[in-house]
């Protein structure tokens, strides 16, 4: 409970110190490519909330380090809003996403502890968003 | 009309028509929905189209695909918009949901086209060639959404099973009156039917009866005549038997009378009377063959209530239901009770006795029905027919151990 509080303090306040920023540029891949899925075992190593689309809330990313080839990547959660489970760093992941630029993975679904977060559906469409949106515009940054 | 008329003519040719509501409904969808994407995948085609000769026109220009697809960001129903080169690298891209660009690459082609079921609704998305300058071709990734379409199916089809709903509704309504209906004309034809074969026993009866009485008479008149002859000429010891014997000649005429009376018309002769007029003569009639009939009976009549009958026979009538009563409830006293109420005189008649048994209680009032073993069944017919002669109504109500009560309903003056 403790360890929860203490990483959700850490998320809040990662969230605000970052909420302004704007989303730095991403290369034109980074997109869920259904193409280049990958399947990640290794370990957490590191937890940060960065603004990846333009106009979109922060995101969580876990900086995660393969067991087999101790290669690092930079995977890309959800919303920190959406994520609501307890992860900490050291902790064993499992991840299966798309390959999104250099060192960068795109997560469709978490499984650590036992338990399996499904972020996006196979094609990529993410879990956050339950309903068709409204005719406004949101433009994600991959590219732009 | 049977119930199984009642199914061939009205719910099988319904269910056939909602059936045929149904087939028709279906297919309109269907060709509704066929319509409408292919209206959607022409739209698509000249959206891309359109699309491709700007994005051409900009490339040409020299200007990045970042830049370009800046312009053309996706609007209202476009979903994602990527630009790709030769080697289908994407170049740049960009889509409503986040990271959502849910095309293969290696099936990427000009021309390619398809529909992706997204949790957003259905997404249309094509590839269209876009030429980039000499001897370069790009490739436009286009996704349409189809949610508007979506609604207007989804609206459709809410209406036609809201109209169905409601067609099955009312012909549900419709059955059931029709049902109601029926069970009604039912019972009533039975009713009607019974009446008929009981008017037709009695009509039987009454001929038979009408004649046995009328051969009866005459020989007890002789009989009469003859008693009263013999009175006069027999010593005293022998008159007591005489007069005996003429007692029992006149109360086999009054049971002739009273049959006569029970099957012929009943003309009345009415005057304005009041309730305690009928009351006081209903209770000396009763008094000649009750003795007790002072101590048992209870009479509470409205002071001047009006009514206009026939004193002689709704008396008689009333003198009837009394007997009645007094011989069921044994010793126990009997209740006439009346007043005046909303231009009617409402009589009743309540004893404490035994109560008139289920099966018998439907009996009561038929002619020659009697659950005593002297009885002629007459009285009871005889009051109702009375009371319905004077434009009223007579109803009993019964229960088991409890006694009997007789309302009687009589239009006042």
């Amino acid at each position: 409970m403790r360890s929860s509080l203490c990483f959700l303090l850490v998320g809040l306040i990662a969230a605000a110190a970052l909420g302004g920023q704007k989303a730095p540029g991403q290369p034109p891949q980074h997109f869920y490519n259904v193409d280049k899925e990958v399947r990640l075992e290794g370990t957490v190593r590191e937890i940060r909330f960065e603004p990846r689309y333009k106009d979109r809330a922060t995101f969580l990313v876990v900086v995660l380090q393969t067991a087999r080839s101790g290669e690092t990547f930079n995977v890309e959660v959800s919303p920190s809003s959406f994520f609501n489970q307890d992860l900490h760093q050291g902790e064993r992941l499992t991840i299966v996403g798309s390959l999104a630029g250099e060192g960068a993975v795109i997560a469709r679904q978490m499984r650590f502890r036992g338990e399996t977060v499904i972020l996006r559906d196979k094609k990529g469409f993410p879990s956050w968003i339950r309903r068709p949106v409204s005719p406004k515009v949101k433009r994600g940054i991959g590219g732009l | 009309m049977k119930r199984r008329s009642l199914l061939v003519f009205f719910v099988l040719p319904f269910a056939g028509i909602l059936v045929l509501f149904a087939f028709v409904s279906f297919l309109n969808r269907a060709d509704f929905r066929k319509r409408a994407e292919e209206l959607a995948r022409g739209q698509l085609d000249a959206t891309a189209h359109i699309l491709a000769v700007n994005i051409s026109h900009l490339l040409i220009e020299g200007r990045v695909p970042e830049e370009i697809l800046e312009i053309f960001a996706p609007e209202e129903d476009i979903s994602f918009l990527a630009l790709l080169d030769e080697d289908k690298n994407v170049l740049a891209w960009n889509s409503q949901f986040e990271g959502y660009l849910p095309m293969s690459l290696a099936r990427a082609a000009p021309g390619e086209s398809g529909i992706i079921d997204s949790p957003a609704g259905k997404i249309f998305h094509t590839f269209t060639a876009v030429p980039a300058g000499p001897g370069r071709t790009y490739l436009l990734y286009l996704g349409y959404s189809l949610s508007s379409m979506e609604e207007m199916l989804s609206r459709t089809g809410r209406n036609a099973l809201l109209f169905f709903g409601l067609l099955v509704l009312v012909g549900a309504l419709f059955f059931h009156e029709i049902s109601v209906l029926q069970a009604r004309y039912v019972a009533k034809a039975r009713e009607a039917e019974t009446e008929r074969q009981e008017k037709e026993r009695f009509r039987e009866i009454s001929a038979f009866t009408s004649g046995v009485a009328h051969e009866i008479k005459n020989p007890l008149n002789s009989l009469s005549l003859l008693c009263d002859l013999l009175l006069n000429n027999v010593p005293p010891e022998i008159r007591p038997e005489v007069i005996l014997g003429k007692e029992q000649v006149q109360a086999v005429a009054r049971i002739v009378d009273r049959f006569s009376s029970a099957v012929k018309p009943i003309q009345l002769a009415s005057e304005t009377l009041s309730l305690e007029e009928i009351f006081r003569l209903t209770e000396e009639i009763v008094g000649r063959e009750f003795p007790d009939a002072g101590r048992r009976l209870r009479i509470k009549a409205q002071t001047g209530a009006p009514l206009t009958a026939d004193r002689e026979l709704l008396a008689q009538a009333l003198a009837n239901l009394l007997k009645n009563a007094l011989e069921a409830s044994e010793g126990s006293s009997v209740t006439l009770e009346g007043r005046r109420f909303r231009k009617r005189a409402e009589i009743r008649v309540l004893d404490t006795g035994p109560g008139i048994s289920t099966a018998d209680f439907p009996r009561i009032f038929e002619p020659f029905f009697s659950t005593k073993d002297k009885g002629l069944g007459i009285g009871l017919y005889l009051a109702r027919k009375i009371i319905e002669a004077h434009g009223g109504r007579i109803e009993a109500r019964s229960r088991e151990g409890r006694g009997t009560e007789f309302h009687i309903q009589i239009p006042g003056a």
